[in-house]
């Protein structure tokens, strides 16, 4: 069993074609920025809209487990809450919904497989993101050895923030590497981001070493965090002979989901930043974008 | 029975059209006369009458020429006149009777206002279409179109006939006479004589115009007109030889029939277009010019849901020259921000990649247009729906809002209209509409719903209804060809549809083909997912009564009882997200609705009777009526697009919202409607994405596909500020539109859509 946070159907932005992406839920790090912030949870998780909520205190009622209260406003104790999702099945006005489902993997490639014309068609196929996906790599290499069994094309979007030996165990099943780089500096990586500059570096240079053309490095280019690293990143990427680098510009459509998960969203005033200011990093094997 | 007064609305109408351009005075006395002669006719054939009619509004209901006309031939329309279809005028002799009263409304004077009023007297009478709803409509079941009471409405019109000019420009004028001449010798055969003998004098008269309009014209405006007037002229005696001739015939030809879907114009030009690009009689940037005029004269004529050009595809003798047309009109597509034509594409495996590319960046633009029709799956859907051979089914043409006919063979209007929610309600309710509680079930048996233990007894229930509306429907189609033929003989039309002059008889009575026919269904994706609903929560789970579910529909799901009822009823898998259960049950109800519509026109010995899922704005305006459905929908709200997922439903993204599309086997309708949304970003970035997930939805079985590109955002800001969108147009259904055109309703349900980005 593994658990799913999301099953994105056409996804256009994680790899060649059209792609289904399986969103894993589990997390190594906890960037300040990320999109998927319900991903860090292993479990489903309660999310909650504050802005439809009507206080009508039925959640509270529902909840098997007394994770709900209302004080002054609404609040859930996460250790206790287990995710059954019988709150948001009696919320009328929607406020309050379950992220997340534990699902065999054979059902999550049953899903997958219903687009399998669309990846024929145009050279596509699955994408495992998260999260980090192999936060959980038991259920990921299941995936994976059942998505190669079916012919799938399959890409690995990671962040190389765990023990090289998890990733020499699942490399042989993926196709392409989206592999996420951060920043070259170890301090600055750990404070802000929670990674371990060491471990990154160790998978990251085995598997450029292995199989470059089947890396693309990806870079999240952050505000205040790497913006000014970014040069020193591509030289590095670059010699490494990786296939492509992407940046991707800071975006803040997140925001809602940290809110919902009553988590304090550092970049609150922040704006998106557009494709144009980074322009000037554009050549052959550098592009904006995934 | 009394007399049935059918003023009000009669069809869909946005786009606002010009006004005619006699003066008022003129207008009333031309009504009149055309009543005068109407009635002094009644006592001749129809057919003599139907002429001596004509006569009267033409040539004098053509209007001068406007100053970037590079074609002659506009022509007004007042209340009361001739013609087939509701969107300009009405059918046969018709009244429209609330625009003759709006009409007597605007005149000062009591005396003429009076005599405008006389004729409303003497039309309720003699309007073909009253006649006709005087012997179908009830209080019950049957309603006029448009009225949303009923869950069935019944109309007489002749809607969608595409004529075979490919004979009007191969014999010429005399040619036709010729034909004419060879036939029998009876009163039809007489008055088609006639009505090309006025068909010369219509040409005349745009001679005439034409050289009042060179005298204030510029140089090069005069030799335009120049050049009009020597083909007219030229056209007076003989078969057209160049592309302008062919066009400028054609054109004056569907005006004088009434026709508003113009079909495969690329097999009728190209040839033309062709040896005069060849001979260098014309140059590329010339035809293109032509060709954005007759765009411009269609979109003026602003019949909203008609208008279609239909090129490309199987079944075309000349496919190089024709393509050549293709690539002309695509040009002109995208040259232009018009709701009409309705630009339409035929396609199938051996498209040339140019034609494709263009089209996607024609959608990609924002045009809504070309439509796209999948000629590798419906050639053999129309061969087994029509029952026709396949060289027959070649010919199939779209129109309106997407009924197929087989050009200048066939006659399909869609004259009956079925809610299938509104029917699954009186099935819920003992044969009560809870709408307005009123019975509704004519002889049905409806059984009280805390009889059924298997979800099989309620739909069993439900489909001995349907089964009712079916033979409604049948006899109220069949018999609306009864009416239309009593009363005319369609002379323009009849010269140009197989085999009325080698049979000697007009249209209806017994001249076309193909006797055909439509009959339009609403509420289809409602209906299913309540079924589906209805099925897990009552029959399968057990969590509700059936009661206790249509208890919170009659509430409209309001109190503290009915809302989670609501929310449980909402969370039940929907249509469009590919999933197989729901799916199939909504293939389950299609398949019996569209068997049972087309097993009652073969047994009553029409050529074909289908069902269509196109949809122009009905879906809306017969939600506002229909009372909370068991799919969570509440009362008054729009139903289902076409065959499209309800508003906001399909959550899994395009490829499974096409999955479940792809599923209904075209073989069972008549024509089917799937509306996308994109963004112009994913257009754009992902043009070859795009491009292959639809490849696939065609290779699936997809038959049909229409797209609108528009921002997120764009539709909510043009609701606040609609100053600042005249250029937005959006494809509703069957029919594109100037967004801020449509009413607040139709507004909302566009909204509800889902946009892909």
């Amino acid at each position: 069993m593994i658990s799913v946070s999301n099953i994105e159907r056409f996804a256009t932005h994680d790899g060649p074609g059209i792609r289904t992406t399986v969103f894993l839920k589990g997390c190594y790090l906890h960037c300040p920025w990320c999109a998927n912030p319900e991903t860090w949870f292993l479990k489903p998780v309660l999310m909650h809209k504050k802005q439809l909520c009507v206080g009508c205190r039925q959640c509270e009622k529902a909840c098997p487990n007394k994770a709900i209260s209302f004080q002054k406003d609404w609040r859930v104790e996460r250790a206790r809450c287990q995710g059954c999702g019988l709150c948001a099945a009696c919320c009328l006005p929607g406020a309050l919904s379950i992220s997340g489902e534990v699902m065999s993997e054979e059902q999550v490639i049953r899903e997958v497989m219903k687009d399998l014309d669309y990846y024929r068609e145009s050279n596509g196929g699955v994408t495992f993101s998260g999260g980090e996906p192999l936060y959980q790599k038991e259920g990921l290499k299941r995936l994976l050895s059942l998505a190669k069994g079916n012919g799938l094309h399959t890409v690995l979007e990671t962040t190389g923030n765990y023990p090289l030996e998890d990733l020499r165990e699942i490399e042989q099943y993926v196709d392409l590497f989206l592999f996420d780089l951060k920043h070259v500096d170890e301090r600055k990586l750990a404070e802000v981001t929670g990674g371990d500059l060491k471990k990154i570096m160790a998978c990251f240079g085995w598997l450029s070493e292995k199989r470059p053309q089947d890396v693309i490095v990806r870079i999240p280019v952050i505000p205040g965090f790497n913006d000014d690293a970014l040069t020193e990143l591509i030289d590095y990427a670059r010699s490494r002979n990786v296939r492509e680098i992407n940046l991707l510009p800071f975006h803040n459509l997140g925001k809602n989901k940290w809110q919902q998960l009553y988590l304090p969203y550092q970049y609150e005033n922040e704006k998106s930043m557009s494709r144009e200011s980074l322009q000037k990093y554009i050549s052959d094997d550098v592009t904006i974008g995934g | 029975m009394a007399h049935i007064n059918i003023e009000g609305t009669q069809n869909v109408s946005v786009s606002k059209k010009l006004p005619p351009e006699l003066s008022v005075d003129q207008q009333l006395a031309l009504m009149e006369e055309y009543t005068r002669v109407h009635r002094e006719s009644l006592n001749l054939d129809k057919a003599e009458r139907e002429l001596n009619c004509l006569k009267v509004i033409f040539p004098a209901l053509f209007r001068h020429l406007e100053q970037q006309d590079l074609i002659a031939g506009r022509l007004d329309f007042l209340p009361i006149g001739f013609g087939s279809v509701t969107s300009i005028g009405g059918v046969g002799h018709y009244c429209v009777f609330h625009e003759l009263r709006s009409f007597a409304d605007r005149l000062d004077d009591p005396g003429k206002k009076a005599r405008a009023m006389a004729l409303y007297d003497y039309w309720q009478d003699h309007d073909v279409k009253t006649i006709y709803c005087q012997d179908v409509l009830n209080d019950t079941t049957t309603g006029r179109f448009i009225d949303c009471k009923y869950p069935f409405m019944a109309t007489a019109r002749l809607s969608g006939m595409m004529l075979d000019y490919r004979k009007l420009v191969s014999l010429g004028i005399n040619g036709l006479v010729n034909e004419v001449e060879k036939s029998q010798d009876n009163a039809f055969t007489k008055a088609c004589q006639g009505a090309l003998a006025l068909f010369k004098e219509v040409i005349k008269r745009q001679i005439e115009l034409t050289q009042e309009a060179m005298e204030a014209a510029s140089e090069s405006r005069r030799e335009e007109l120049q050049l009009i007037k020597a083909d007219l002229e030229y056209l007076l005696e003989n078969k057209p030889e160049s592309f302008h001739q062919a066009l400028q015939l054609f054109w004056l030809y569907a005006l004088c029939a009434g026709c508003i879907n113009y079909g495969r114009l690329d097999i009728v030009l190209g040839p033309y277009l062709k040896r005069d690009l060849e001979t260098g009689r014309l140059s590329w940037n010339e035809a293109f010019r032509y060709v954005r005029s007759l765009w411009t004269l269609i979109e003026n004529r602003r019949t909203t849901v008609n208008g279609r050009i239909i090129v490309g595809g199987q079944g075309r003798e000349e496919p190089e020259a024709a393509d050549l047309f293709v690539r002309l009109c695509l040009e002109v597509c995208r040259s232009c921000r018009y709701v009409e034509p309705q630009f339409t594409l035929r396609f199938d495996h051996d498209t040339p990649k140019d034609i494709l590319d263009s089209a996607y960046h024609c959608l990609a633009s924002g045009a809504t247009y070309p439509t796209l029709y999948n000629d590798d799956v419906n050639v053999d859907a129309v061969a087994y729906g029509m029952r026709v051979d396949r060289k027959t089914a070649e010919q199939y043409v779209p129109f309106g809002c997407g009924e197929f006919v087989i050009q200048g063979k066939s006659v399909g209007t869609p004259n009956t209209l079925l809610n299938l929610v509104k029917i699954m309600q009186l099935a819920l309710n003992e044969g009560y509409d809870p709408m307005d509680h009123v019975y509704k079930a004519g002889p049905v048996k409806v059984e009280d719903i805390d009889s059924f233990t298997t979800f099989e007894q309620f739909y069993d229930q439900y489909k001995r209804l349907l089964d009712y509306y079916f033979d409604l429907s049948i006899e109220a189609q069949a018999h609306s060809y009864e009416v239309m033929n009593e009363q005319v003989s369609f002379l323009f039309t009849s010269i140009l549809m197989d085999d009325c002059l080698a049979r000697g008889k007009a249209l209806l009575d017994g001249g076309v083909a193909i006797l055909g026919g439509t009959n339009e269904t609403y509420g289809n994706i409602n209906a299913s997912d309540a079924l589906y609903a209805i099925k897990k929560l009552v029959f399968e789970e057990g969590k509700y009564t059936l009661r206790q579910l249509n208890e919170a529909a009659l509430a409209d799901f309001e109190g503290a009882d009915n809302a989670p009822i609501q929310k449980d009823l909402l969370r039940q898998g929907k249509y469009g997200n590919d999933i197989e259960e729901v799916d199939q049950l909504a293939n389950d109800l299609y398949e019996y609705v569209a068997k049972g519509i087309r097993e009652r026109g073969i047994r009553k010995g029409l050529g074909y009777y289908l069902i269509v899922i196109s949809n122009n704005q009905t879906n809306t305006d017969w939600g506002l009526q229909t009372a909370a459905s068991l799919d969570g929908r509440r009362k008054g709200v729009y139903m289902n697009p076409a065959n499209n997922p309800v508003g906001g439903a399909a959550k899994n993204g395009p490829t499974a919202c096409l999955n479940s599309l792809a599923r209904f086997d075209a073989r069972y309708h008549g024509g089917s409607v799937q509306n996308m949304r994109f963004t112009p970003r994913m257009m754009k970035e992902d043009e070859q994405k795009v491009r292959a997930m639809w490849r696939v939805y065609f290779k699936k079985g997809g038959c049909q596909l229409m797209v609108t590109c528009v921002n997120p955002g764009e539709l909510e800001d043009a609701m606040v500020h609609p100053e600042n969108h005249r250029d937005l147009i959006v494809r509703v259904a069957g029919y594109s539109a100037v967004f801020v055109d449509l009413p607040k309703e139709v507004q909302q349900e566009l909204l509800s859509r889902e946009l892909y980005d």
